[in-house]
């Protein structure tokens, strides 16, 4: 219960920061449509069916990954590593009788929850300006799949990037790690394109690396592109992601903790 | 004006030590500004996989677009961005007077405080992956138009800076929008593509990002020799009017700046 209290806390705090929540949604949502802007010049050039594929698809797409990046793509790794770790707040979360990972995990819900709102507008908004009916997962069972997918997907990316967080215990300076982070995430998680379309040696390696689960996944398996079988395969290789990115973050908490000064880094 | 080149010795000297003093973090950001170079590479490549050319633009000459793209942003990543990234923090955290208060332009030293030596490594990668392109596309350089290419850098500096800037003013206004910042940095990538993937779009969807369309796509025509002057004109009023534009609103903002209860 007293963590719901302080969920119902940083949501109030997210509507106060309102103008600042729609900004960061903003970032979220223009590199997909510049994307889309380029693809749909290539398919056009092609005379509809020079590329890969066609509009519909693509603009499904594209816009499926910006909802999932808005749901999805946690960004605490910025406030446990400048915040918390850099300048010392994470003293006043270890006095307090609550878990630190949960408790970010509360202040990060808001967000993601009201940065998904705005895209799924976003898309309604697109869908019916365009008169673009686009693919989607129809059938209960695999829209209950399709939504433990996601969900699998959201605590993957919060664990891991709570991880990425973290490693400033060890830096001085967060910038260098981020930097590294953001550029594999970009490349890896399918938000340029599908894996599908990749070159089959980069396309294994996205697939084997948890990236793929947070953003590609969840979009394919929302379009209904996922077979039954693949859902719940796709399902059993989060749960693995999950457990294991849990207990590193055990071990590195444990590490980490120990190294943490709290006056700042 | 001995004044400020006086100044901003003393400040590259400074910032130089800041950099020497923590050597480890310097090794992380060359590492970091390499990814993002290779990044936008990478999607270049992974986007043209199947699509030889788009826009009249070749896949070579999107490359290239690529190179000069990090040719730019290195130097304006170093010398430029995080000044004003920094001065968001000031205004969001009530502490834009101790710049207002230095017996200099307001304007100028919000600029050039701060240098970010490591964003260099970006320049040295883009220039030399645009002159491996330039020379498998058999393009020969001559002096003027080295001299031409760096101008119209030197322009388009001026003009994103000259669009960054009334953002900034903004948060004067409300300072909970301090992360406008990191939106200009995404919007910044609309100048990574080619000016004629926006001639698609309604005029009223991109009319402010317009500028930036020609900020790469310029000194990288002068390479590629598909320069015009009436591009060239363009991009000068431009320049102009977004420099006078973007003083206008800094000084506006500065007049209702009321401090650290703003």
């Amino acid at each position: 219960m007293r963590y719901v209290r302080i969920l119902a806390l940083h949501i109030q705090d997210v509507f106060q920061n309102r103008g600042r929540s729609f900004v960061y949604f903003l970032m979220g949502l223009l590199n997909p449509i510049l994307q889309l802007v380029f693809w749909s010049g290539a398919i056009a050039e092609g005379g509809g069916n020079g590329a890969l594929w066609t509009f519909r698809e693509m603009a499904s797409y594209y816009l499926l990954v910006t909802v999932v990046i808005s749901f999805l793509v946690v960004h605490i790794e910025e406030d446990v590593a400048f915040l918390d770790i850099k300048e010392g707040l994470l003293a006043k979360y270890l006095l307090r009788p609550f878990s630190y990972f949960i408790s970010k995990f509360m202040e990060e819900l808001p967000w993601r929850m009201t940065h998904g709102f705005f895209a799924v507008v976003v898309f309604v908004a697109f869908m019916m300006w365009g008169r673009i009916s686009f693919p989607l997962v129809g059938e209960p069972t695999r829209i209950a799949l399709a939504v433990v997918i996601t969900v699998g997907g959201l605590f993957i990316s919060f664990i891991l990037k709570m991880l990425f967080g973290l490693l400033a215990l060890w830096t001085t300076d967060f910038w260098g790690i981020w930097g590294v982070e953001e550029v594999v995430f970009w490349l890896l998680a399918g938000i340029i394109m599908p894996l599908s379309y990749y070159p089959s040696a980069l396309a294994a390696v996205a697939y084997a690396l948890p990236f793929s689960y947070i953003v590609y996944f969840p979009v394919i398996a929302v379009q209904g592109s996922l077979a039954d079988i693949e859902m719940i395969r796709v399902i059993g290789s989060q749960l693995i992601w999950i457990l294991a990115l849990s207990m590193l973050y055990r071990i590195v908490w444990k590490k980490g903790i120990e190294k943490f000064t709290a006056v700042g880094q | 004006m001995k004044k400020y080149f006086s100044v901003y010795r003393r400040l590259c000297i400074a910032n130089w030590n800041v950099l020497m003093a923590y050597r480890a973090d310097v090794f992380m950001q060359i590492v970091s500004s390499l990814a993002f170079s290779v990044n936008h590479v990478f999607i270049i490549l992974l986007l043209t996989v199947k699509v030889p050319s788009v826009y009249g633009w070749s896949r070579g000459e999107l490359l290239l677009l690529a190179g000069v793209y990090n040719m730019f942003i290195g130097i304006y990543h170093a010398f430029i961005s995080r000044n004003l990234n920094h001065i968001a923090d000031e205004i969001y955290f009530g502490r834009l007077d101790y710049v207002l208060l230095k017996p200099i332009d307001s304007q100028l030293s919000t600029t050039i405080w701060k240098i970010n030596y490591a964003s260099l490594i970006r320049f040295v990668f883009g220039a030399g992956l645009s002159f491996y392109l330039l020379h498998d596309m058999s393009v020969s350089l001559t002096v003027s138009s080295v001299v031409l290419f760096f101008l119209f850098i030197l322009l388009g500096m001026f003009l994103l800076y000259s669009f960054w800037l009334p953002f900034i003013s903004l948060i004067i206004f409300n300072p909970r929008l301090s992360n406008i910042i990191m939106l200009l940095y995404q919007l910044t990538n609309v100048s990574r593509y080619p000016k004629e993937m926006y001639a698609r779009l309604p005029v009223y969807m991109v009319a402010v990002l317009l500028p930036l369309t020609l900020i790469i796509t310029m000194p990288t025509k002068v390479l590629v020799q598909k320069f015009s002057y009436s591009l060239a004109s363009e991009l000068v009023i431009v320049c102009l009017v977004m420099g006078l534009f973007a003083r206008f609103t800094w000084k506006f903002a500065l007049r209702h700046y009321t401090s650290a209860s703003s």
